[in-house]
């Protein structure tokens, strides 16, 4: 071995032993006394044990300590040779020197508060202006009526010290009396004061001391009591209102004083979302959709009630930097969360997961306590309003109204003649103006009018409400009270009455007759059985398939199933370009004539582009005709060339289309499938004419869970949520609907092609009457055909009999 | 064993040596060509970059200078738009500095061209972090799209790199150092040095592209020495090295830990370096900022601020490196914005880069 050759192996060992001590270079750390080595001797100090050269920057050079001789780890291997000391002339140097970075400018910014929000405890204010609570807008809570009350609560995050005023922003309206509009505060069942309200129309700021706040869980009441400055009256009853702006009211505090904790961040989340400000989910487009999904429905738990999300990808610009709470879900390689704060101070939930584990947000986002659920009601058995979660109820407005819900099992049914009944016991006070009335309603359908003008004073005697059963439905029903008092008179203005008007006990029952297990499916029930997580939002972009994720969560956020079974029904949620993707089946209705019906903006603006629509009905086709050329000629795509050739029509349709030009056949053909089948009025000519916001389809009998949301492109997502789960909470639509459509002033009307009932369990002795009864209601003149045969079969044998045995010559 | 077998077994033990040194940190990595996707969401906010910052004719503007450009902004955004794959700009930056600032008599280039001078290049000496970011973006370009000329263009500046501003230490145990430039920075027994013209990856990188190691141990020679500063205090914008050890340079060169360094930590998280000493001791200083306000400027010693800035990119430094050292992030990067100059702007680029790349849980929320 030559002497270059044993200095390179040697060389190679060293360096090889060097590194599986060191991480970075070989050298020995030397310790130079005098140095700054405690500066800041909090620093964990790294692994290196690595010192090329001893620091003293801040004093003058440190001399080095000497240094045994080592091996040098530079290994020459630059082709240009082997670094050498630098021997250049010193020079002055600007270059470095004169590179402006920056432009510091202090920033002087206003100190920010956060408000801690009052917000109305679930079940206590929906949407709508109605009497009592609602929500006028999101997060605008109206109180309307001569006396209004409402429940909310307020979360204090532990050392939050409500140290300022409470703040209300308060308004009414310009019918209401300037100096009789008063707002009772309750905070904890204490008094903390009353408001005197003197602006009207535009909100104002009240501020109240904070009597009886304490960290945690506040519940606040506000009560108001109202008159109308010029009228008196039921009439005018809806016209009196005061609102508070949620967004803008409750404890200022400040962002720093929220801790990173899970109040905190719940804290956030409601001063974020509480005036209707969406909150911003951050993700990228791979993210879990059911992480999403779940993050959506725990947030709505948390608060009470469902928030507006924005789906945001990581590195938006346009991320709000006045946000007080985020949502960021992150793949990583552990589960875990972390709540911090992100940008403009936000508390942000950053959701770590991994498809194998995915945190449990139950300890972060707790939910809070939820809206009583519906009460049943046991078919056969008188039930007193109290185990209907209604307890004695008081109605102390000129106008009044209560809704009693209650669900019937979905095989319950029952269409012939069967009586329900109501044992109502109430009472009203005795000096009532002439006119006074109470209505009680059953799903819509008044059953009873009651007059409140005479013998009043008090509780009156039991009285017996008999309706016919039919007008209940399987699943939700609402019994409505509603009340109307003219004022006395009318045209003057009247203070709010110190004494109650109307009572009706909680021991007024409801008796439902039973009914053998029979289902007739329609959209209600499925609603009912409606879990928002099972939305999805098919988008057809480019040919390709793909899922609007917001629209989805918008959904699963607002929609939880009213009832429990094991079917679970799907809502496909689309759009107008992706409205191909329907299953029309035999509905014999286009998608083009859909598609027509959600994108018109105002009916009367397509009325005046249609042609004249004579009485004679003949031209109807010709009018249809017009406008589907119209649209097929604006959008050749897909949807166009589907309409040409619609799914299977029915047989009855088939034959009506082969008889075109025989108008008097084909109305004749009608009006016998519309005596024969009831509801006989085909879906193409329910739409034809009408325009709305949105559609729902429940056009598969034989699959009825599958439900097909159109809507149009000026709805939002959110807002269809919240409308599709008003009708279906809405217990006043009667009778089957298999089509809602969503019209543009926010009412449902509804179209059934009045599906056959089902029987759901064996045909027997004890149900037999019941059984025949509902298909007789269903179709009469099928059910008497039917009869006709069935005599005509049954005396069959009797002629046949008397016939053959006939002796001949014989008379008889 | 013959003396071919030795010197094979030689060289492979430096191979050997080499390899396990480039595995470690810092070392080669994941090419930056191409490195963020073109759907991804950052894309957006290279676009803006560029509105910012790119002249139609690729030249990349310091507003804060006069509308000047240097070798710097050149390779900073040469390199940017390497790892936005973004080809087209790529080329016209690397055009416009071939054509204006590639004047001197070695492959370097000079390091600044002054807008509206009659002569717009007054100064021809290099600033060696511009010559290294534009060498490691060539190569990465170079071997991602098989264009072997900016391979061999890169080769040229990496050698003349090497010859030019790679000096052995004044203690003579063998170490290197990176001059800031091929001239003035030599003092009377030492130089000056800028310890954030250390970019441990991209020298590893070029190191591993060229199979010249130099640049690979200077990184690692750079890497312990301002580790061990670390230990102590801060990292400050500029040191000057004897053999009797590190000082404070004459009074014209920053001692603060201030523009120039703050980059120290951010090139040190960008090569895997978060367990650093001088990743930890800047994220312990700037656990200490209002993030509304970082900090732009410290007293290296004691960690208290001397300047503040309300520049998004100087927050994202911070917030990247609080980050990546803690256990809990505390504080969140922002997002991309163009309401801030060149330099912050660049910074927050490519700490929202190195982010993207390592560190997911750090996105900013």
């Amino acid at each position: 071995m030559t002497r270059l050759a044993l200095l390179a192996l040697i060389a190679s060992v060293a360096m090889l032993s060097s590194t599986a001590a060191q991480d970075l270079a070989p050298q020995i750390v030397i310790p130079v006394p005098g140095t700054a080595q405690n500066v800041l001797p909090d620093i964990v100090q790294p692994d290196d044990r690595v010192a090329l050269t001893a620091v003293a920057v801040e004093k003058d050079i440190t001399p080095v300590a000497p240094e045994p001789p080592q091996v040098s780890p530079l290994i020459p291997l630059s082709p240009t040779g082997a670094p050498v000391p630098f021997d250049g002339p010193i020079q002055p140097v600007d270059q470095a020197l004169s590179m402006p970075r920056d432009v510091p400018v202090p920033k002087v910014s206003e100190p920010v508060q956060w408000m801690m929000p009052i917000v109305p405890l679930p079940g206590q204010a929906v949407f709508g202006n109605r009497m009592g609570a609602g929500l006028s807008q999101p997060g605008i809570l109206r109180l309307t009526g001569e006396l209004a009350s409402v429940e909310t609560h307020m979360i204090l995050p532990e050392g939050v010290l409500p140290t300022t005023e409470l703040v209300l922003m308060l308004r009414s309206s310009v019918n209401n009396h300037p100096r009789d509009t008063r707002v009772d505060v309750e905070i904890n069942g204490a008094k903390a004061g009353t408001v005197t309200i003197d602006n009207m129309g535009t909100f104002k700021e009240y501020r109240l001391a904070p009597v009886g706040l304490v960290p945690g869980d506040n519940r606040i009441r506000f009560t108001v009591q109202q008159a109308h400055r010029i009228f008196c009256g039921a009439q005018t009853s809806f016209g009196i209102w005061t609102e508070i702006d949620l967004g803008t009211s409750g404890m200022p505090v400040s962002p720093d004083a929220l801790a990173l904790t899970p109040a905190g961040l719940i804290a956030a989340l409601q001063s974020q979302a509480v005036g209707g400000q969406a909150i911003e989910v951050l993700a990228d487009e791979a993210a879990d959709d059911a992480v999403i999904r779940d993050v959506s429905r725990r947030l709505g738990d948390a608060l009470g009630y469902a928030p507006r999300l924005e789906i945001l990808p990581f590195y938006a610009e346009n991320m709000d930097d006045t946000a007080r709470a985020r949502i960021a879900i992150v793949p990583g390689d552990v589960a875990r969360t972390t709540i911090r704060r992100g940008t403009g101070d936000a508390i942000v939930l950053q959701i770590e997961y991994n498809p194998a584990d995915v945190p449990d947000l139950a300890a972060i986002l707790p939910a809070m306590d939820a809206a009583p659920a519906i009460a049943s009601l046991t078919p056969g058995v008188a039930t007193p309003l109290s185990a209907l979660a209604t307890p004695t109820f008081v109605g102390n407005t000129y106008y009044f109204r209560k809704d009693v819900s209650f669900l019937l099992p979905t095989e319950w049914l029952l269409l012939a003649s069967q009586k329900a009944e109501i044992q109502l016991r109430y009472g009203f006070s005795e000096d009532l103006p002439k006119g006074s009335l109470l209505l009680v309603k059953m799903n819509g359908i008044t059953i009873q009018s009651l007059p409140l003008d005479k013998d009043g004073g008090n509780i009156r005697p039991l009285l017996q409400i008999r309706f016919m059963a039919n007008l209940l439905d399987p699943g939700l029903n609402s019994l409505t009270f509603e009340m109307a008092v003219p004022g006395e008179p009318p045209s003057m203005p009247c203070m709010p009455r110190d004494t109650d008007i109307l009572a009706v006990m909680d021991d007024t029952t409801i008796f439902v007759p039973t009914s053998p297990m029979m289902r007739q499916v329609d959209l209600q029930e499925s609603l009912a059985l409606l879990d928002g997580r099972n939305t999805v939002a098919p988008v057809v972009v480019d040919g390709t398939q793909t899922r609007a994720l917001g629209a989805e969560l918008d959904f699963a956020a607002v929609i939880t199933p009213m009832l429990t079974s094991s079917d679970s029904p799907v809502l496909h949620v689309v759009r107008p370009d992706s409205a191909g993707l329907i299953p029309l089946g035999n509905s014999g209705v286009t998608r083009r004539a859909l598609q027509m019906l959600v994108n018109q903006r105002q009916l009367p603006q397509m009325a005046a582009l249609a042609p004249a629509k004579p009485k004679d009905g003949s031209v109807t086709r010709v009018a249809f005709k017009l406008a589907a050329d119209t649209l097929q000629a604006e959008g050749e795509g897909e949807g166009a060339r589907q309409d040409q050739a619609p799914d299977a029509p029915s047989l009855m349709s088939r034959i009506a289309d082969w008889l075109p030009s025989l108008d008097g056949v084909k109305g004749g053909i009608d009006r016998v499938k519309a005596s024969v089948f009831p509801g006989g009025e085909t879906l193409q000519t329910w739409i034809e004419g009408k325009s709305g916001q949105a559609i729902l389809l429940q056009l598969d009998a034989a699959n009825p869970g599958e439900l097909w949301l159109l809507a149009g492109k000026d709805i939002s997502t959110a807002e269809l949520a919240r409308q599709v789960d008003a009708f279906r909470r809405d217990g006043s639509v009667a009778g089957q609907a298999h089509v809602a459509l969503l019209r543009h002033d926010g009412r449902w009307e509804t179209w059934s092609d009045n599906r056959a009932p089902r029987l759901a369990e064996p045909l027997s002795v004890f149900n037999l009457r019941e059984v025949l009864g509902n298909y007789a209601a269903w179709s009469p003149p099928l059910f008497t055909a039917l009869t006709l045969i069935f005599a005509l079969l049954s005396v069959t044998p009797a002629i046949i009999y008397v016939i053959t045995t006939r002796r001949k010559g014989s008379r008889i | 064993m013959n003396r071919r077998q030795l010197i094979i077994a030689a060289s492979g033990g430096a191979a050997l040596f080499v390899g396990r040194h480039l595995l470690a940190k810092p070392g080669p990595s994941r090419s930056i060509a191409a490195l963020i996707p073109s759907d991804h969401a950052l894309q957006a906010a290279w676009q803006n970059w560029k509105t910012l910052c790119l002249r139609p004719d690729g030249r990349v503007v310091d507003n804060l200078q006069g509308g000047a450009s240097h070798s710097e902004s050149q390779s900073y955004g040469l390199t940017l738009a390497a790892i936005f794959d973004d080809m087209d700009s790529f080329d016209l930056i690397r055009t416009w500095t071939e054509a204006n600032l590639a004047v001197r008599d070695d492959a370097l280039f000079a390091w600044r061209w002054q807008d509206g001078q009659a002569e717009p290049v007054k100064d021809k000496n290099n600033a060696s972090d511009g010559d290294l970011f534009f060498a490691w973006a060539l190569s990465a370009v170079a071997v991602h799209h098989k264009r072997p000329e900016l391979g061999d263009r890169a080769r040229e500046l990496v050698a003349d790199l090497v010859a030019t501003c790679v000096v052995a230490h004044p203690n003579e145990r063998g170490t290197t150092l990176f001059l800031p430039g091929a001239e003035g920075f030599a003092t009377d027994g030492g130089f000056v040095i800028n310890p954030s013209y250390y970019m441990p990856r991209a020298m590893a990188d070029l190191a591993a592209f060229t199979g010249d190691d130099t640049l690979g141990s200077l990184a690692r020679d750079g890497s312990a020495m301002l580790d061990q500063i670390a230990k102590t205090q801060l990292v400050p914008d500029w040191i000057e090295v004897t053999a009797k050890g590190t000082s404070k340079p004459v009074p014209r060169f920053s001692s603060n830990a201030g523009y120039e360094s703050i980059r120290v930590p951010l090139f040190a998280i960008w090569s895997g370096a978060t367990k650093s000493a001088r990743v930890r001791r800047f994220a312990k200083a700037a656990a200490q900022n209002d993030p509304a306000q970082p900090t732009t400027v410290f007293d290296p010693i004691t960690g208290e601020p001397i300047e503040k800035s309300d520049a998004a990119g100087y927050q994202a430094v911070a917030a990247l490196a609080t980050c990546v050292t803690a256990d809990r992030a505390d504080l969140s990067m922002p997002a991309f914005s163009v309401d801030q100059p060149y330099y912050p702007a660049t910074l927050h680029l490519m700490a929202l880069i190195a982010q993207a790349e390592a560190y997911p849980q750090c996105v900013p929320v």
